[in-house]
């Protein structure tokens, strides 16, 4: 059974900096998306912060980094250990993160067990073989790939999976010998916490060097500057194209650093004419609307073969109207609130943007009046139908 | 194509629940509307047809292809991550350990004298 309350210490913001939990000014509210209500507070880390976590990544790297003092399994131990932990708190963490970011309960679970799935894997390439023997021209001589860690990565992730993205990233990146500084979404910087909560325990049970990872907290100015900060060599990141192109530019400009970003997209589901309708139209469902569309994978557009369009179309519709957004901890309901009240803007500028290119409206875009409360309901969705004016 | 190229409908994200349906006569008409936005990170093809499953998998420019699937449902040991606008193709389970690492070359000598590759000479 979930956890029906959040803890105190849950709430309160901090900087997990070398190894030490530091309590500051709480600046940044967090807000449940649902009600707008306060959940809790971090603060914003300051450059200082920055520089000092920037710096004892890099004093962790003489130790994390270097195969003579620790080995990959020793680093992939550290992880299993902090999946371990992960497990132990799944429920809590998935309603943590139903709370904070809006996702329903069922795909915050979803994600937290996303996120299990991956610091697994990465703990299991602890053991598996590590770079090659490769043959030389020469007979006294043997050649080898030798892969040595690039240095102190930047991780910087957004809200809608708060648990699994982070996992990704962090993951790959310390098992390689690589110290992270991590600075998650200021959407949903508590279950982010939460996360290296977990790991802390990890580190601390392994011996593992302080500043190995470092949590920080802010907007997109703090992410900014460790990106461009000399002493960090990876930048990755996963949000929006804009955001991202600007860590590329920064990474292309340095001579030792490099990007890893995902960007968002523009998705389409295509249906053929001998296609299972009743699965397509289920997929379509789950592309169109399951985290309230607000997925890098979602569905934008439905490319449907004229022949069956009308009849797609039709059972598309019928089940959009049972389609319910609301409460994310009421089994009720398919998909939870957008995630603020900016998303909500967006929602109702794009919604008018179709409206006008198409001039087919299969269902009008009706949620305007809800916008207070960031759910959209499931009339508020407009559906339009090309070939476009 | 019947469908205006370039409209904000067609190749601007969302990230909000609306939707387009777009009817299209083919496969081949669906493939260039699916493929006309600038990014390409996941597409779905419903269909029983094997070899337009195979067109799809060749021609398909995205980091993540669905056949009888929606768009969402990644898996953490598969690559995740787009091309073209939406990534440079990571993250992704393994491919991201390769690429968290320097690939670098260490080479021995066992001999008591220097023997060159591409048969260069050794001679000093």
């Amino acid at each position: 059974m979930p956890s029906k309350t959040i803890e105190p210490q849950t709430r309160q913001g901090r900087e997990y900096i070398a190894g030490e939990w530091k309590p500051h000014r709480q600046e940044l509210e967090v807000l449940n998306p649902s009600d707008h209500s306060t959940i809790g507070a971090v603060p914003v880390s300051q450059v200082e912060s920055l520089d000092r976590a920037v710096a004892a990544a890099n004093d962790a790297l003489d130790t994390w980094g270097n195969h003579l003092k620790w080995s990959w399994v020793r680093r992939a131990e550290v992880v299993d250990t902090w999946v371990q932990h992960v497990r132990k708190h799944q429920a809590e963490l998935a309603f943590l993160m139903a709370v904070e970011s809006g996702k329903h309960l069922d795909e915050s679970r979803a994600d937290v067990v996303e996120a299990i799935h991956m610091l697994q894997y990465c703990a299991g390439r602890g053991r598996q073989p590590i770079g090659e023997r490769v043959a030389s021209e020469i007979p006294d001589k043997e050649a080898e790939i030798y892969l040595a860690p690039r240095g102190v990565c930047t991780v910087i992730t957004p809200w809608n999976f708060p648990a699994a993205i982070p996992t990704w990233l962090i993951g790959p990146a310390l098992v390689c010998g690589n110290p992270v500084v991590f600075k998650p979404s200021e959407e949903t910087p508590l279950t982010a916490q939460y996360l290296v909560r977990l790991f802390d325990l990890a580190a601390r049970e392994h011996g593992a060097p302080p500043g190995v990872l470092s949590l920080v907290h802010g907007p997109g100015q703090v992410g900014e500057h460790l990106v461009r900060h000399p002493d960090t060599v990876g930048q990755l990141f996963t949000g929006s194209h804009g955001v991202g192109s600007k860590v590329k530019q920064i990474a292309a400009a340095h001579y030792d650093k490099f990007a890893v970003c995902e960007m968002g997209g523009k998705n389409s589901l295509i249906v053929l004419e001998d296609a299972n309708l009743e699965l397509a139209v289920n997929a379509a469902i789950l592309s169109a609307y399951k985290t309230t569309h607000q997925r890098c994978v979602s569905s934008d557009l439905l490319i449907v073969q004229k022949s069956i369009e009308p009849e797609f179309t039709r059972r598309f519709l019928e089940v959009t109207d049972r389609v319910r957004f609301g409460d994310p901890l009421n089994a009720a309901f398919l998909a939870g609130p957008l995630i603020n009240r900016k998303a909500v803007d967006k929602f109702e500028d794009c919604a008018s943007r179709i409206e006008e290119e198409c001039e087919d409206r299969l269902r009008q875009g009706g949620g305007r009046a809800r916008a207070t409360s960031s759910v959209p309901t499931s009339s508020g969705c407009p559906i339009v139908r090309g070939p476009l004016p | 194509m019947s469908n205006r190229p370039g409209t904000f409908a067609l190749t601007q994200e969302f990230f909000t629940p609306n939707v387009v349906i777009v009817p299209v006569e083919d496969f081949e008409e669906a493939m260039q509307v699916a493929g006309a936005s600038e990014y390409g990170l996941s597409m779905s093809l419903m269909t029983d047809d094997f070899r337009k499953m195979r067109e799809f998998k060749v021609l398909g420019r995205c980091g993540l292809k669905y056949v009888n699937l929606p768009t969402i449902g990644a898996e953490v040991h598969l690559p995740f991550g787009g091309m073209k606008r939406s990534g440079t193709g990571m993250p992704s389970a393994a491919w991201l350990f390769n690429y968290m690492c320097h690939a670098t070359a260490f080479t021995v000598n066992y001999a008591e004298e220097i023997r060159m590759a591409q048969g260069l000479s050794a001679e000093v």
